[in-house]
């Protein structure tokens, strides 16, 4: 069904300049060695707030560390913050989700009212709380991004598999004498993945700007570290001297996002059932 | 109203409550179990012990946990969140929520309009262009919307619009107490910032909606009795699509907060969620509990008015 | 005066050809019967009629005089005024055909407003939903669509085209969606309707049964052609082409509940896999060489006409 849907979507432009453009974002995070000959912590002092030029692609920041390099390492410390964020928000949501459809009764209910109270405060702010409470830091932007996101992973596997519980394939295998457990995960599980997927690419590049806002703020991750967030901070203090690196700093994530939000939003439309029988599969 | 929906909004309303309470039952012991003592923080680790004592009578942190909730909450009903551990010696937090909320309120609001405004334009233009060059370039808009964070929007503003072009002032807030045009410039910037992203979403949503709707068979027969154009699109197909267009505005709520509070910080703007943002590096837990309940309850507040709304719209949810 | 002439209709879904010149005559107050399977092209004909065609569907006539009047010109402005005054379309989903986020009094309110009679509308609305049999009309006037049965909404929908008084209405597969019961009462109403109003039908169905009872006038599709037409009476009694003769006999056995189903074997063929000449041949019984030549409509007799090189 992947395969299938991949090569369907090299027909849909948005499909191919969302997979470039994420697939380039990866890339230059990935690789960001190979790309950048500056490091991301080198201070050069002769080389302060130099505007972009040849060298510096992004100019210099007010150290003389070259902005293109700290984007790079950046933009990997801030993935890195969101996929492991979103990632376990997913985990357990999807976990608590399909259990609560499963088991039903109270403990779905409490399960879900518990997910409605964390979803009652705005992620942002319950991010911002999270820092107080924890501390600041790497580690714990991750924990305050996956409880942001769990209850929409909850709620969302959840509703999902109310509907396909009662489908003939289930209640087959419940016959065959299959457990829950493997129900949910064999039998179910496959066919929301890809919705979940979409959830997923969408969530991943909110919690980029969710780690950029709080560490913006200085509630997140600490410098030296470069996040996206922090350099953008950096950026602001010096912003009518050298306004590049605040600039270029948010152009080249928003271009970033641009890829994975068209990236999730062809994901969205191929995966989409509706589509797929006007389509004829 | 019929007797249902005053049903159906009490019952909401009462689940509301509920989760205001557990809401601030939540908020108070996870702020209890932070690290630190507050105490100390704010008096400095070698602060007398007389005064440490002093101040944690003054704040009440000598009671049990228990009761200190209690106190809590039985005063934030009156208003009374306890004081400030940081702020100006101790200043009631109720004060500076007051004193605060109106101005968020204000900056909230504004971006809501603008959002509102231009995603009714957007998508409007973008659904009945369908498929032509203007279609396409709305639509790019939208998911570059999304794509931006919001207080870096706020900055590439400030830079090309009110440093170049001095009609926006780029930091600082006026009241519209004091002078509604002077609020309304000063708040521009700001509110486009929070707004853009916003926009981009509910561009998407009416566009979708709007192109779902005149596709229905209704719509069709409306045209058959040869209703003209204009028509058909302002009492059927935007009516009916305007239901999910109020849902997502409901549920963008939450993001419109998370956003003030960036903004309010990046335009110094003397809100609830610079306060918050305040309080947190200060460690000062009654003001960081008091506005985690704000915003709480703007949110279940917001959700029950969107809800009253769509039930007002879709006649199919009155039951 | 000649009420509604057509020649050669025809449209087109880019390559695809779905209805492949198509000729209607109708006098007025006369009711014609379009009778063929799903995919025919019967509903597709109507809507390019009346210009509703979706996007994406070109249609072409050579002739199209309605009132002696010629509309195949006709700008789409003035055209969208004849929509309802003088030509109406009663769909087949009557749930599907009301704005949902409206009472049934609004619905009616703006019909009667088109009619031009927009003051007290009110009286007017309780009398046309009286006359189509609704028991309370004030109740109903207050309902929201999806609070009413198809059967109801049928009779409002039809009370919305009494008001109008148009002289030429599409019905297309109107009781289809019903049960049984309400199927017999709806169509009551239609022939009830054809005494009062006076106007002219075009009743499309794939029941053979169902245009017995309402038509005048019978003409048959296949594949985005009329393969037969003529008197119902004498279509039905004495069809002269085989697939005619196959939904009679498909229609027969149903009814008597024979202990056989005389079926059609075969499927009517999609519009992009048309057979050369006559479309039906490879499912006829009848076929000999000459039929993957195409044939025309041949008039047979005053008024009826086959597409079939049978009987030539």
């Amino acid at each position: 069904m992947m395969g299938r849907a991949f090569r369907q979507g090299l027909g849909s432009r948005t499909f191919v300049v969302g997979l470039l453009l994420t697939a380039l974002t990866l890339f230059g995070v990935l690789a960001g060695p190979l790309i950048s000959p500056f490091s991301a912590t080198e201070m050069d002092f002769i080389a302060v707030l130099t505007p972009p030029d040849m060298t510096h692609w992004l100019g210099t920041d007010s150290f003389g560390r070259d902005v293109l390099a700290r984007v790079l390492a950046g933009g990997r410390i801030s993935l890195f913050v969101s996929l492991c964020g979103v990632g376990i928000g997913a985990l357990l949501g999807v976990a608590a989700g399909m259990s609560a459809a499963w088991r039903g009764g109270l403990y779905e209910a409490g399960l879900m009212a518990a997910c409605d109270l964390l979803f009652a405060f705005p992620s942002f702010v319950l991010a911002l709380f999270m820092m107080v409470v924890l501390g600041f830091g790497l580690q714990n932007i991750v924990i305050a991004i996956a409880l942001a996101y769990l209850p929409i992973f909850a709620r969302l596997s959840r509703n999902l598999t109310r509907t396909l519980m009662h489908e003939p394939f289930v209640q087959a295998a419940r016959l065959m004498g299959q457990g829950g457990a493997r129900i949910l995960t064999r039998e179910i599980l496959p066919n929301i993945f890809s919705t979940l997927l979409v959830q997923a690419s969408v969530g991943i590049a909110f919690g980029i700007v969710m780690e950029a806002g709080l560490s913006f703020l200085g509630l997140g991750v600490q410098p030296p570290t470069p996040s996206l967030g922090v350099i953008l901070a950096d950026g602001r203090e010096y912003f009518t001297r050298g306004p590049w690196v605040l600039t270029l700093t948010g152009l080249v994530v928003s271009v970033a996002l641009l890829g994975f939000n068209l990236l999730g939003d062809a994901l969205r439309d191929l995966t989409d059932p509706r589509l797929r029988r006007a389509v004829g599969e | 109203m019929s007797s249902l929906l005053l049903l159906g909004l009490l019952r909401r309303s009462g689940v509301a409550l509920l989760t205001i309470l557990a809401g601030a039952m939540v908020v108070f012991f996870a702020m209890k179990a932070a690290p630190g003592d507050p105490a100390l923080a704010a008096l400095g680790e070698n602060a007398r012990p007389e005064l440490v004592a002093a101040f944690r009578r003054l704040h009440k942190l000598d009671l049990p946990a228990g009761a200190q909730f209690a106190t809590w909450i039985t005063g934030a009903l009156r208003g009374d969140f306890g004081r400030s551990l940081t702020l100006a010696g101790g200043v009631p937090v109720g004060q500076l929520i007051a004193t605060r909320l109106p101005v968020t309120a204000f900056i909230g609001l504004y971006a809501l309009a603008l959002a509102v405004l231009v995603s009714l334009t957007i998508g409007t233009v973008a659904a009945l262009s369908r498929g032509t060059v203007i279609d396409t370039a709305m639509t790019s808009f939208a998911v570059l919307g999304v794509s931006m964070p919001d207080f870096w929007l706020g900055y590439v503003l400030v830079f090309f619009l009110a440093l170049n072009v001095p009609i926006f002032p780029s930091y600082g807030f006026v009241s519209p107490a004091d002078s509604l045009p002077g609020a309304l410039l000063s708040g521009f910037l700001p509110a486009l910032a929070i707004a853009a992203p916003m926009a981009a979403v509910f561009s998407r949503v009416l566009r979708a909606a709007l192109l779902d709707v005149m596709h229905r068979p209704y719509v069709q027969v409306q045209r058959s009795l040869g209703y003209s154009a204009p028509f058909v699109f302002v009492h059927t197909i935007f009516r009916n699509a305007l239901i999910p267009y109020v849902t997502v505005v409901g549920l963008q709520v939450r993001y419109l907060l998370g956003g003030v509070v960036v903004i309010e910080r990046v335009f110094g703007i003397p809100g609830i969620g610079s306060l918050m943002v305040d309080g947190a590096f200060g460690r000062d837990y009654p003001v960081i509990q008091a506005c985690a309940l704000t915003f709480l309850v703007i949110v279940l507040a917001t959700n029950l008015l969107v809800d009253l709304v769509c039930t007002r719209l879709d006649p199919k949810a009155r039951g | 005066m000649t009420f509604l002439e057509v020649r050669n209709l025809r449209v087109t879904a880019g390559r695809l050809a779905l209805v492949r010149g198509v000729d209607l005559d109708l006098a007025a107050g006369e009711t014609l019967g379009l009778i063929g399977e799903s995919g025919s092209g019967k509903t597709v004909t109507c809507l390019a009629l009346l210009r509703l065609l979706p996007e994406g569907l070109d249609r072409e006539t050579d002739v199209l005089i309605y009132k002696d009047r010629d509309l195949g010109n006709l700008p789409d402005r003035e055209f969208r005024a004849l929509r309802g005054r003088e030509l109406a379309m009663v769909f087949q989903d009557p749930s599907g055909s009301f704005n949902p986020a409206k009472r049934i009094g609004w619905h009616l309110r703006m019909a009667i407003a088109r009619a031009g009679q927009a003051g007290r509308w009110r009286e007017r609305a309780l009398a046309l939903l009286a006359e189509v049999g609704i028991q309370q009309p004030e109740a109903v006037l207050r309902r929201y669509p999806h609070q009413l049965s198809g059967g109801m909404l049928q009779r409002a929908l039809i009370a919305m085209i009494v008001a109008l008084k148009p002289s030429l209405i599409v019905a297309d597969e109107p009781t289809t969606n019903l049960d049984n019961i309400v199927e017999e009462q709806i169509l009551a109403l239609f022939r009830d309707l054809q005494r009062r109003l006076g106007a002219a039908f075009v009743f499309i169905t794939h029941d053979i049964g169902v245009a017995a009872q309402i038509a005048d006038r019978i003409a048959v599709m296949y594949a985005g052609q009329i393969v037969e037409t003529g008197p119902a009476e004498a279509v039905l009694t004495a069809p002269r082409h085989p697939y005619t003769s196959g939904l009679i006999a498909t229609a027969t056995a149903l009814a008597s509940r024979a202990a056989t189903l005389a079926e059609i074997p075969g499927q009517l063929p999609a519009p992009d896999a048309l057979p050369p000449g006559c479309a039906f041949a490879p499912r006829c019984a009848q076929m000999r060489p000459g039929c993957e030549l195409p044939q025309p409509l041949r008039p047979i007799a005053p008024g009826r006409g086959i597409r079939c090189l049978l009987d030539a």
